[in-house]
């Protein structure tokens, strides 16, 4: 059965900005002109004990949290998980996202240098534990007139598994 | 970036000085050395000393324990007008800058020995901003995306806890 969307679950390299004592770890979520994230998520110390290198998504009891500065730290919570989603085609969007209390922070993947060969949305989704989300989208799709823009939602349940449909065309 | 060593010219073959920044075919800030502080015809930064200001506006880097003077520049390539230097922790530090034509900003930056400097820049028009980092062992680190030291302290807060 065909995806429309995809819950990233790879692995994010831990890296580390240092500045004199200060050691602040991070990994860069999305991917700009020649590679350059969209944005750093800085990662809490809790998060990486024993030693971990890596941060994968879906991450359960964390959280999202937003500095004066606008930028974005991870930080462990008990009533929160944070998705990874990413909608693999060019010219695609994340429209909505529901419950509406869930946080959303966008992000492009550009598939070239400079995302001449499309360029993907993704978004990362802070959402109460044990609530389903619902992800509304629009990305190419195969009919019977190729390629054609499609709109659709991906109810993405507590234990990651999801329903996706297409929602039928306006016109 | 970090400048490591200046070249030192001498007057009349009594009066050293470095040339910093260039303005035309000027240098853009003239500074007067103590000798004690020239090894190898060169002023190694960070340098202890302190830069003050003489009676007639002449610029003097005199040796002295109880300060350490760095030499930052901050390099715009894009030729979008001068990089800014707008905010130097502590209050206390003092900054001398100079510039290179049109895309290169320095500054000498004298603090009490000890201290850690904190440099917030950002580059013409506002493209990237950052904040470099010197220790007092002259250690330098560079980074985009902050503006000044509450934000780092801010993240370094919720990273840490």
């Amino acid at each position: 059965m065909m995806k429309y969307i995809e819950l990233d679950t790879e692995f994010s390299l831990v890296k580390t900005v240092r500045l004199g004592e200060i050691v602040l770890p991070y990994i860069g979520v999305g991917s700009e002109g020649h590679g350059a994230p969209s944005f750093r998520l800085w990662v809490s110390k809790r998060l990486l004990a024993d030693g971990r290198k890596s941060i994968s998504f879906p991450l359960l009891n964390a959280t999202i949290v937003k500095t004066g500065g606008g930028h974005l730290v991870l930080v462990p919570s008990e009533t929160h998980r944070v998705l990874k989603v990413i909608v693999p085609t060019r010219s695609s969007k994340i429209i909505s996202v529901q419950p509406a209390s869930a946080e959303v922070y966008r992000f492009k993947v550009y598939q070239s240098p400079c995302g001449s060969l499309g360029v993907w949305a993704g978004a990362l989704i802070v959402a109460p534990l044990g609530e389903a989300v619902r992800v509304e989208w629009e990305r190419l799709i195969k009919k019977f007139r190729w390629p054609a823009i499609a709109r659709g939602f991906s109810i993405i349940y507590p234990d990651n598994t999801m329903h996706e449909e297409v929602l039928p065309d306006e016109d | 970036m970090k400048i490591e060593k200046v070249a030192v010219k001498c007057k009349d073959g009594r009066f050293p000085y470095i040339e910093l920044g260039r303005f035309g075919r000027k240098p853009s800030l003239l500074v007067w050395v103590s000798g004690r502080l020239v090894q190898e015809g060169h002023i190694f930064f960070p340098a202890n000393g302190r830069v003050v200001k003489t009676e007639k506006g002449s610029f003097v880097l005199k040796a002295s324990d109880d300060y350490i003077t760095h030499c930052i520049e901050i390099i715009d390539a894009n030729r979008n007008g001068l990089p800014a230097i707008w905010r130097v922790d502590p209050p206390s530090a003092e900054v001398h800058e100079y510039t290179y034509d049109s895309s290169i900003t320095g500054a000498l930056i004298s603090v009490p020995a000890g201290e850690t400097v904190w440099v917030s820049w950002r580059t013409g028009g506002g493209w990237r901003e950052g904040i470099s980092v010197i220790t007092p062992d002259g250690k330098y680190y560079e980074v985009t995306g902050f503006r000044d030291k509450e934000e780092v302290e801010e993240i370094r807060r919720l990273v840490d806890e």
